[in-house]
């Protein structure tokens, strides 16, 4: 017999804290931290399932998204600092947990956008072009992607009254 | 807080001798912690109550310093503009626990709860006229105050004309985005793009503005605002800046006769297109801010999982942001609706500006 499963043991967490707990608790502030625990635990088991997945689709859409704006943003200095970035990512990706190595890619991958981010508008600033407007459209629909693929992590958990 | 210590300091502040008979947190304050304290002073034994004010263990979850909230008050002190009197604000470590500052201003009796504002039944629709009109008049007041001859100038950052509000605010939380963000988050930066290129330049005038304010942050009592309460996002700006913030006070009553009648006070007109900009922005700074809060937790300073819970709440915008910067300014409005919509009717949600701001009370209590 192995352990539980990490979903089976916090919803055991969250029963209990239902079922047992929340009923005795009358303190506004203890009440307020209770809500927010389960919050914290709803949160925790989504992430226990579909972390790695969430982090590995994550991974492959932005460097499908980087590749095509490097193809509509010739900026040389631009892609000659990411190249450097981004090359330390052959080294996190092969190490022992592949989840904290796809989260500290992904971190580098979201700077390397981020800098792009900055760069598009400057280039929009000094003479808008059709590449840029193309590579915000790129970045636009790149947004409703990646908000989509995480909404479960935030949605129900976070969900309900703050505190 | 210590009573005993709270007793000492006020001992030496009234100079008299002072009892303290409770000392209550008051909830929720996640920004910053309120505190009542109700004491039998000198030998006639009067009641007097004072509230004091200051950051959290893990520090301020907004951007701004206590100072400059104290130096708020300090100067609505002396205007028509109803606030708690400010008494003391205290740096001596002597009486400071965990090295935090605080404030004290006297107590001001009433509610940040206004009782059935929410309730759907129609008995309750004239009063929700009635809070609404209340806060209109009240935020004119404000708005119309020389911020200039009270010295607000002095203690916030001054816009060069009307026109360049939007700008200036952007500029200076851009700023402070950049010192408060953990891990990059391009979609956030590209929202700050998409303001930057649509800033409104038709701002009526340059206004002392609360920041968060609206229900659950003002106090009422027997139907009457009787204080503003927590200033600690206030802005010399456009007096539009207020109503995208106003935390649903727009959505109590009728939201245009609502402005009609502000505007009446007030004496100018507010552009509708102008407000939708900074109802986008007013969605931004919520981020910030509790943003702000998860750099905290995630070093360690802070160790309140209401802070995680804060955060969660805004990444439920991320859809709203997508949506909003694939459109224009002239989308937004019916963006904000339509998610607000969505939001409110699932019965699990409170409606997404409540997910943003630090201190809706009342709306969160009544769900």
């Amino acid at each position: 017999m192995s352990y539980p499963s990490v979903r089976r043991l916090l919803e055991s967490v969250l029963w209990s804290l239902d079922a047992q707990v929340a009923p005795t608790v009358t303190d506004p502030w203890a009440a307020s931290s209770l809500r927010s625990i389960k919050c914290v635990l709803e949160h925790l088991i989504v992430r226990s399932e579909f972390d790695a997945a969430i982090m590995a689709d994550e991974y492959a859409d932005l460097a499908a998204v980087i590749d095509q704006l490097q193809e509509r943003m010739p900026d040389e200095a631009l892609w000659r600092d990411l190249q450097l970035r981004l090359a330390s990512l052959a080294e996190l990706l092969p190490s022992a947990s592949v989840t904290a190595s796809l989260s500290d890619a992904n971190g580098a991958m979201l700077e390397a956008l981020d800098a792009i981010v900055h760069a598009i508008h400057r280039a929009t600033d000094d003479a808008p072009s059709p590449e840029a407007g193309a590579a915000r459209s790129i970045l636009s629909d790149y947004f409703v992607r990646h908000t989509e693929r995480e909404r479960c992590l935030a949605d129900p958990a976070f969900a309900g009254p703050w505190y | 807080m210590k009573p005993l210590l709270v007793q000492r300091y006020l001992e030496c502040r009234l100079e008299q001798s002072v009892r303290v008979i409770s000392c209550e947190h008051h909830f929720p304050g996640v920004s910053r912690e309120t505190w009542f304290v109700r004491c039998k002073v000198g030998k006639l034994d009067a009641e007097r109550c004072f509230t004091l004010r200051r950051d959290p263990e893990g520090g301020a979850i907004v951007p701004t310093t206590l100072a400059q909230e104290w130096e708020i008050y300090s100067r609505l002190a002396t205007t028509p503009v109803p606030v708690a009197t400010p008494l003391w604000y205290e740096t001596d470590p002597h009486w400071l626990q965990d090295e935090r500052a605080f404030f004290v201003r006297d107590f001001v009796d009433g509610t940040t709860h206004v009782s059935n504002l929410t309730n759907p039944d129609q008995r309750y629709d004239s009063l929700r006229e009635g809070v609404a009109k209340q806060h209109a008049e009240k935020l004119a007041l404000l708005h119309t105050l020389s911020w200039k001859e009270h010295g607000f100038d002095q203690v916030l950052p001054v816009p060069s004309s009307p026109a360049d509000s939007a700008r200036l605010e952007i500029e200076l939380w851009w700023g402070r985005w950049d010192e408060i963000r953990g891990p990059a988050t391009p979609l956030i930066t590209e929202l700050f793009y998409w303001l930057r290129d649509r800033l409104p330049t038709c701002s009526p005038r340059i206004s002392l503005c609360k920041g968060n304010n609206g229900l659950g942050e003002e106090i009422w009592r027997d139907g009457e605002l009787v204080a503003f309460s927590d200033f600690e996002l206030a802005a010399l700006s456009s007096p539009a800046q207020d109503w995208g913030n106003c935390q649903g006070v727009l959505a109590l009553w009728d939201r245009e006769r609502t402005l009609q009648h502000y505007e009446r006070s007030a004496g100018y007109r507010l552009d509708r297109a102008e407000l939708t900009f900074w109802q986008v922005w007013g969605v931004l700074k919520g981020i910030c801010c509790m943003s702000a809060g998860l750099r905290r937790f995630v070093e360690g300073a802070d160790q309140r999982p209401v802070i995680v819970a804060g955060f969660g709440r805004t990444k439920l915008l991320d859809p709203l942001l997508a949506a909003l910067i694939s459109g224009e300014l002239s989308d937004a409005d019916a963006t904000l609706a339509r998610f607000d919509a969505q939001r409110l009717g699932h019965p699990a949600h409170v409606g997404f500006k409540a997910a943003v701001h630090p201190q809706r009370r009342s709306m969160v209590r009544d769900a």
